[in-house]
């Protein structure tokens, strides 16, 4: 097991590196400059910007500086934003956009479950149909297009909600909804399938055949087995959702990180760009590692494999 | 159980789903009603008292830092405007005086001396003195402090020299302290007019020991800035948030700005402000969607000048062949006579105002009429002219050697990729198609960043561009005279030049209005600029808020009379 972590960890480690290398080399190789966003400026003050941030410099020095301030943990100064470190940035927005991600995934993930053994277990029946269509209906609806109707329904028809902002706990309720539907219908339609499929399986007849009640094959047996091919899909359905949405995020008026990732590359604001870039791949990166040491303790027969 | 609450959860999503379509239309017409109906009352009850409500809630753009050295964005100085003073400030079109109680020019318009008022406190309870005004002048010119915005105060003596680091002692420059409470400006040139670009590009303060204990954060947050003007900011969430507090510091808190908290809140999506402004729960929005004017067109306010959209013809050509047929002045015309910018204008933004000059329509020549009407220039009338059109269009091809326009080569236009532009241009180059026969027009749509790295670098037949309009009609000539800040050395024209510098250091100003006219005249023959329009923008205030102010040719939240009525 030791050497199975120790591999993991070596891994996480160099691709976080490479993420970092392709990420720089590929946005310098944009074309433009962050300063040509706001207004014109003449071609003199344009070489001063330059000089002050450091931008005139050959590339492979940027690339060792940049380098050096990242083991240091100091993703440096938003260009765009004057003077506001990309960490700070980063420490503000994030804990937001999870916050939100977290209630939308501890909502959709026991409904999600809930919902796929119900429709396994009463499989062709009303029920199962009317899930069925659900998901679809929720996996096909675009974010937007839920997040706008859920909005103009609940909060400005009926007034049940606020309609945008994050004051308190009742403005997160309907972008977590927001969130949530397509994540719960996604799962009921992967959770129905495995459940099917382990039902065929010799070991549920062997249950069957020693007398267990229902309750206890599907809780003892179905679940449990159908349940492990979903875990490595766990590990990017978190960072998807704690990364923030950018869409629901706009539409409800939220500041979370999803806006920094959309316009900072266009604004080619090369220090926040890459930080968050950074940021990301560390935090996919640190999922996967952990999804993938949850997934060796919850299948014995992955252990003994490697 | 399970059962019915899953066909509950369906029903419901099935249900919210059909009320939610059909209904936009009406809703609105109702705020609309509800609102002119809320009108009639408050004129009805004029007589009776009226009570202010002490909070006015805002959808604003957002700032993206209180560092009014590093700032490039007009955003920042809107805010600014409630929580800086300034030396000179406008009001409208009214140039006021602020911190300075008065100012006095001398005989021969080089030498501007300003009298600061005694009584002015930074928010830490700080004076402020002459000294805080000339540190805000070293900033915005000394190269360490890499200010791109410095470029404004160039008229004052070696200013622009000791900018580009030749001169590197500040006491040669032609800013002095005089004594506590008296700023001196020299000039390099007489100018009458000084006093109006102090005014529109804003002499702040700047505390220099607060600048230098706080470096590089400066601006960043609520803690890192000094206020001194009528509001003092007591939170600011990036990109999200902003609350204000009257200060009753201000010298004239007595007299101006009634409305005790501002709540500024930055909502990114054009539906959800729209929705929130017609529940009530915003006072008003800085800058509406133009798809909105139709169903908001009891609350807009509009306001167009300040600057304009132009395309910007590059006579080299991104092709030798594109080149030659750009370089011909018929072809030109028949681009800038062969579409209607009234209906475009129309059909794209309606706060945008057409325009065939280069002069801000709303400046004032020396008779106070209009500018442009007072000096009148041959230009594509604004609903365009098909058939003149076309005759410059068949002398260009007979001159270039074109039998038909399939033989034309390809012309490319750049702007950067917002939806606006994509109609704008793309209703442009449809009328071209219509009315001159073109299909060789192709419409390039960068990332910003990328198109504006175009532009500097010359990969454009036609750019789509905007300029600020500035002070004076010959301020945006001087940025396209050659080595101007818009002329990256696509256009040189000797006699163009020397109408513009002339007309900068005339005083008299029927002289100077008469050379502009003139420089005026080469520059939209020559140059190849086709004006489009004055761009305008549209605010949405609720019917119980009296007094809100925002200009187009002049920065600031003016909320100086502004009140909110319960």
């Amino acid at each position: 097991m030791r050497k199975y972590i120790l591999r993991r960890l070596v891994i996480s480690v160099i691709t976080i590196w490479l993420i970092a290398t392709c990420s720089f080399f590929l946005l310098k190789a944009l074309p433009g400059n962050p300063f040509a966003t706001q207004q014109l400026m003449s071609k003199e003050m344009l070489a001063k910007m330059m000089t002050y941030y450091g931008l005139d410099q050959p590339r492979f020095t940027q690339y060792l500086i940049f380098m050096k301030n990242l083991l240091h943990g100091d993703f440096g100064y938003s260009i765009k934003y004057v003077g506001q470190s990309v960490n700070g940035i980063i420490a503000s927005t994030f804990p937001v956009s999870a916050q939100l991600g977290l209630q939308a995934y501890l909502l959709s993930f026991p409904l999600g479950i809930l919902f796929g053994i119900i429709a396994a277990r009463k499989r062709g029946k009303a029920v199962d149909y009317s899930l069925v269509g659900f998901s679809v209906l929720g996996v096909s609806v675009p974010v937007f297009i839920l997040a706008s109707l859920l909005q103009y329904t609940f909060a400005i028809k009926l007034g049940l909600f606020p309609v945008a902002l994050w004051k308190g706990f009742s403005y997160t309720i309907l972008p977590t909804i927001t969130l949530a539907v397509g994540a719960v219908a996604g799962r009921t339609r992967t959770m129905r399938t495995l459940m099917l499929e382990v039902i065929s399986e010799d070991y549920i007849k062997t249950a069957k055949a020693k007398g267990l009640s229902t309750f206890q094959i599907v809780w003892r047996h179905q679940i449990r087995n159908a349940i492990i091919p979903m875990i490595p899909s766990l590990g990017m359905e978190i960072v998807s959702i704690l990364m923030g949405s950018f869409v629901v995020e706009q539409i409800f008026a939220i500041p979370g990180i999803g806006a920094y990732f959309v316009n900072s590359v266009q604004a080619l604001d090369y220090t926040m760009t890459l930080g968050l870039t950074v940021f990301f791949g560390v935090f996919v990166v640190t999922a996967n590692f952990v999804i993938d040491l949850i997934y060796g303790l919850v299948d014995p027969r992955i252990r003994v494999v490697n | 159980m399970k059962k019915s609450l899953t066909l509950l959860l369906v029903m419901t999503l099935l249900i919210s789903m059909m009320t939610g379509c059909g209904g936009t239309y009406q809703d609105s017409e109702k705020a609309a009603e509800t609102s002119s109906s809320n009108e009639t009352e408050t004129t009805a009850d004029a007589s009776d008292e009226v009570t202010l409500s002490d909070d006015f809630t805002f959808a604003y753009q957002g700032v993206v830092t209180l560092n009014p050295i590093l700032s490039q964005s007009g955003n920042d100085h809107n805010v600014f405007y409630l929580t800086q003073t300034q030396m000179l400030r406008y009001y409208g079109s009214d140039l006021q005086l602020d911190a300075a109680e008065s100012y006095d020019v001398s005989d021969d318009k080089t030498v501007y001396t300003f009298n600061i008022r005694e009584d002015l406190k930074w928010s830490n309870g700080e004076a402020i003195t002459a000294k805080d005004f000339e540190y805000y002048l070293y900033a915005m010119l000394t190269p360490s402090m890499g200010s791109p915005a410095g470029n404004g105060w160039f008229d004052i003596k070696n200013a622009e020299a000791y900018s580009a680091g030749e001169i590197t002692d500040w006491s040669e420059l032609g800013i002095k302290s005089l004594d506590e409470y008296t700023l001196e400006l020299t000039l390099e040139y007489p100018s009458d007019t000084f006093a109006q670009t102090v005014g529109t590009i804003h002499l702040y303060p700047l505390n220099q020991a607060f600048v230098e204990e706080v470096g590089d954060k400066l601006g960043s947050s609520v803690e890192t800035m000094l206020y001194s003007g009528p509001y003092v900011i007591t939170d600011w969430v990036l990109d999200s948030s902003m609350e204000l507090v009257k200060n009753d510091n201000y010298w004239n808190a007595a007299n101006s700005f009634p409305t005790k908290n501002l709540h500024f809140i930055e909502i990114n999506d054009d539906n959800t402000k729209v929705a929130m402004f017609e529940n009530g729960e915003v006072d008003a929005i800085e800058r509406v969607a133009s798809q909105y004017y139709n169903s908001l067109s009891d609350y807009l306010d509009m306001r167009s000048g300040g600057g304009f959209m132009f395309l910007w013809v590059n006579e080299n050509g991104m092709t030798d062949e594109a080149g030659k047929l750009l370089s011909n002045v018929n072809f030109r015309k028949a681009l800038s006579y062969g579409f209607n910018r009234i209906g475009t204008v129309a059909a794209v933004n309606s706060a945008n105002k057409a325009t065939d000059r280069l002069i801000d329509s709303n400046f004032l020549a020396p008779n106070g009429q209009a500018f442009v009407d007072a000096y009148p220039i041959e230009n594509a009338p604004l609903e365009g002219d098909a058939a003149a059109a076309t005759a410059y269009l068949q002398k260009a091809m007979e001159e270039l050697g074109y039998a038909d326009v399939s033989e034309l080569p390809e012309i490319n236009i750049v702007t950067w990729d917002r939806e606006e532009q994509k109609i704008l241009l793309e209703t442009i180059i449809d009328q071209w198609k219509q009315n001159l026969g073109l299909e060789n027009v192709v419409l390039t749509q960068y990332v910003i960043g990328t198109a504006i790295g175009a532009f500097y670098s010359l990969d454009y037949d036609i750019f789509c561009i905007s300029w600020e309009s500035d002070v004076l009609p010959t301020d945006i000539m001087r940025a396209l005279m050659t080595g101007g800040e818009a002329n990256f050395g696509i256009w040189s024209n000797p006699e163009f030049d020397a109408l513009v510098t002339e007309a900068v250091q005339t005083l008299d100003e029927e002289k100077r209005a008469e050379l502009s006219h003139q420089a005026e005249a080469i520059f939209i023959d020559d140059a190849g600029i086709i004006p489009l329009f004055e761009q305008g923008e549209a605010s949405a205030i609720q019917s119980n808020v009296k007094g809100f102010k925002m200009s187009a040719s002049s920065d600031g939240f003016q909320f100086n009379e502004m009140t909110v009525e319960k």
